[in-house]
């Protein structure tokens, strides 16, 4: 309003330095919209009046010769306002153009710029005595502030708007910035909106985990109960079948499981829809009160903001940070993972992690989530050998036949043009009756000769296939003298 | 005198050099190169009495070689590329142990002038040396541009050469 014109006026004639001629015929262009909308103006006036008067009034209140001043002041300047706010609308108008001026107008624009000068220095004046007057109105320094913002507003729309005046080379400067900020917000938006997204995400999953307690000691003894700890989430959602953790990661999440392996890479715990997904149990798994599939096989996402399975990345990034000692940090600091059924409490020993390629086109797929049972000895042998080979770890923990098995599987891009054609996966078993949780991470191994696929052998060594099967079958305690017999496997020297 | 006439003039001094620093301290040396062509162990075997000192030489010029006969680990190619410190350590360490010698040096480079990419341009070598205490290794470049009218390929390996013998020759004094 009233404030609003005096803001204008101010930046115009700051930033463009109006001459005369432009300066004369918009004050009359605006003088005539003045007459010809009185109401207008009069709102506008009777609006400035009640802010001029309640700065008038508090500085009153306070009663000091400074404000006294300071009221003349601000008597003057509202003695001449009328004219100011015209000059204000008018000068922003003159951005607009300028057409023949009269000698008339030019006489009258004269007479305004004078009082449009005079109005400022009573403004600043006014402003000068509110910074250094204490005790002055508060108020009307909050009335100013926001006039200063719009300046800036202004300011900035005018250099980055072509705009009238402009000589052919900034227009073009200033399209082109236009255009470089179209398209970078255009693209950084959505990319915001998606990380936001991710975040929300992961909301919902705290506030998720905090209805699950993984210290309950309220353990029924024969495991045909449901846990307790289940209870609230099984209100929320009954396909919740389970529950992971990996201390000191952001892997906190409960497991579900429905009719298929789809539906949960697109939806949250609450079944809303969600980019995260949730993290899910394969549909063919089963979890009983009985007992549970000999391979349990979970799936999340790796989501780039670190959340769900996106930590488990981690493992295979983090071997060989150093040569010739591999780091395998990651997997020094978290070599148990904590998972838990609707019917049991259970911690889990990694023992093997690597990549695996899901694209036939590219070469051998290896159907590392297709066992969900063991169906015998040789079965669950050449399974884990399998899995050793394309391990690009060797841990100190060892295998058997009747161990329970969970691997956990994400999507991940261990090379340049790895598109979606790779999963990673980690390998755990559950720590037996009566063992220790404790693992010694120190005698882990890089798998040096690990297995790939020929899409990496063309990439990395020109085709060569250097895999050899290494890993120390002592390890897989069910596998025989007669079975070693029987593959042509030796193991080795028992003195090493 | 050319450039890599030049060069090669350093290098028959420093082998010679080295030949006496083994022989005095009773040290026998390994090459695995790749770049170098087997230009280090013609270096070496060009000095009289380095049948003494010289264990074994290889020229491990595909990957698959590196990995066959000195047990560069394919997972160290994968990861951190076959020019790279890595490679290098790990071929200086292969070479080693397979000869049973007490220093093991390598080579593996981009001499050009095809095969540079923009992390590892041409003139780009890494150098390893191995011994029973550690193995270290490092970059080695040779800017293509200083070899003038002669062959860049040949200046950048005749360079190599030169730095190897020079770094192999530090350790071998150090050495206890």
């Amino acid at each position: 309003m009233g404030g609003r014109s005096n803001t204008d006026r101010t930046v115009t004639a700051g930033l463009s330095g109006v001459n005369a001629q432009s300066g004369k015929e918009t004050v009359m262009e605006n003088d005539n919209e003045f007459r010809k909308d009185p109401d207008k103006q009069t709102v506008d006036e009777i609006l400035a009046d009640i802010d001029r008067k309640a700065a008038i009034s508090e500085s009153l209140e306070e009663g000091t010769d400074e404000n006294d001043m300071l009221d003349k002041e601000v008597l003057s300047q509202e003695a001449s306002y009328e004219d100011s706010t015209e000059d204000g609308e008018s000068i922003s108008e003159e951005l607009s153009g300028a057409d023949e001026v009269s000698d008339e107008q030019a006489a009258f624009e004269e007479e305004s710029a004078e009082e449009y000068e005079a109005d400022d220095e009573n403004e600043a004046e006014i402003f000068d005595a509110e910074d250094t007057d204490d005790t002055g109105s508060s108020e009307s320094n909050e009335d100013k502030t926001p006039e200063k913002k719009h300046n800036i507003f202004y300011r900035m729309a005018k250099s980055i708007i072509p705009w009238k005046g402009d000589n052919a080379g900034l227009i073009v400067r200033k399209i082109v910035f236009i255009v470089a900020l179209i398209v970078f917000l255009a693209t950084a938006i959505p990319l915001l909106c998606e990380l936001l997204s991710m975040f929300n995400d992961q909301q919902v999953s705290n506030r998720v985990s905090q209805m699950y307690k993984l210290d309950d000691t309220d353990v029924p003894e024969d495991n045909m109960d449901i846990l307790p700890s289940f209870k609230k989430l099984l209100e929320i959602n009954p396909d919740t079948v389970g529950y992971i953790r990996i201390d000191g990661t952001l892997v906190d999440y409960p497991v579900v499981k429905t009719t298929d392996n789809d539906f949960y890479l697109t939806h949250d715990f609450y079944k809303n829809e969600s980019k995260s997904g949730t993290i899910m149990m394969d549909y063919h798994n089963k979890v009983t009160p009985q007992g549970h599939s000999g391979n349990l096989i979970l799936y999340g996402h790796n989501m780039a903001v670190g959340t769900f399975f996106a930590p488990l990345n981690e493992y295979w990034r983090t071997m060989y940070d150093q040569y010739p000692e591999g780091s395998k940090s990651f997997y020094k600091e978290h070599p148990i993972i904590r998972f838990d059924t609707l019917y049991e409490q259970a911690e889990w020993k990694i023992f093997a992690f690597g990549i695996y390629n899901v694209d036939e086109s590219r070469g051998e797929v290896y159907g590392y989530n297709l066992k969900y049972d063991f169906s015998s000895e040789d079965d669950f042998n050449d399974f884990m050998i399998n899995i050793m080979d394309r391990s690009d770890i060797f841990t100190d923990v060892d295998l058997k036949y009747g161990d329970d098995i969970l691997t956990l599987s994400t999507c991940c891009w261990p090379y340049e043009g790895s598109d979606r054609t790779v999963r990673l996966a980690v390998f755990a078993r559950k720590i037996r009756e009566g063992e220790s949780k404790d693992v010694d991470v120190s005698k882990a191994e890089v798998n040096t000769y690990v297995r790939r696929w020929q899409w990496v052998y063309d990439k990395v060594s020109n085709g060569y296939d250097w895999f050899m099967s290494t890993w120390d079958r002592r390890k897989l305690l069910s596998y025989s003298a007669d079975d070693a017999k029987r593959d042509g496997y030796s193991f080795p020297d028992k003195t090493e | 005198m050319s450039r890599i006439g030049e060069l090669q003039c350093l290098i028959d001094k420093k082998a010679e050099n080295v030949v006496q620093l083994l022989v005095g301290k009773g040290k026998k040396i390994a090459c695995a190169e790749s770049c170098t062509g087997g230009l280090i162990s013609a270096a070496i075997t060009s000095v009289s009495g380095s049948s003494a000192v010289m264990d074994m030489s290889i020229c491990t010029y595909a990957i698959s070689a590196k990995e066959k006969f000195i047990g560069v680990p394919p997972r160290i190619i994968e990861k951190y590329g076959v020019v790279s410190a890595e490679t290098a350590s790990a071929m200086a360490e292969g070479v080693r142990k397979t000869a049973g010698s007490d220093i093991g040096v390598s080579v593996t480079g981009v001499a050009g002038p095809t095969g540079g990419t923009a992390d590892t341009p041409v003139g780009t070598v890494y150098v390893g040396v191995s011994t029973k205490d550690g193995v270290k290794a490092k970059l080695v470049y040779t800017d293509p541009s200083l070899s003038g009218d002669e062959s860049a390929r040949e200046y950048i390996r005749k360079s190599t050469v030169l730095a190897v013998l020079e770094w192999a020759a530090e350790v071998i004094q150090t050495e206890q």
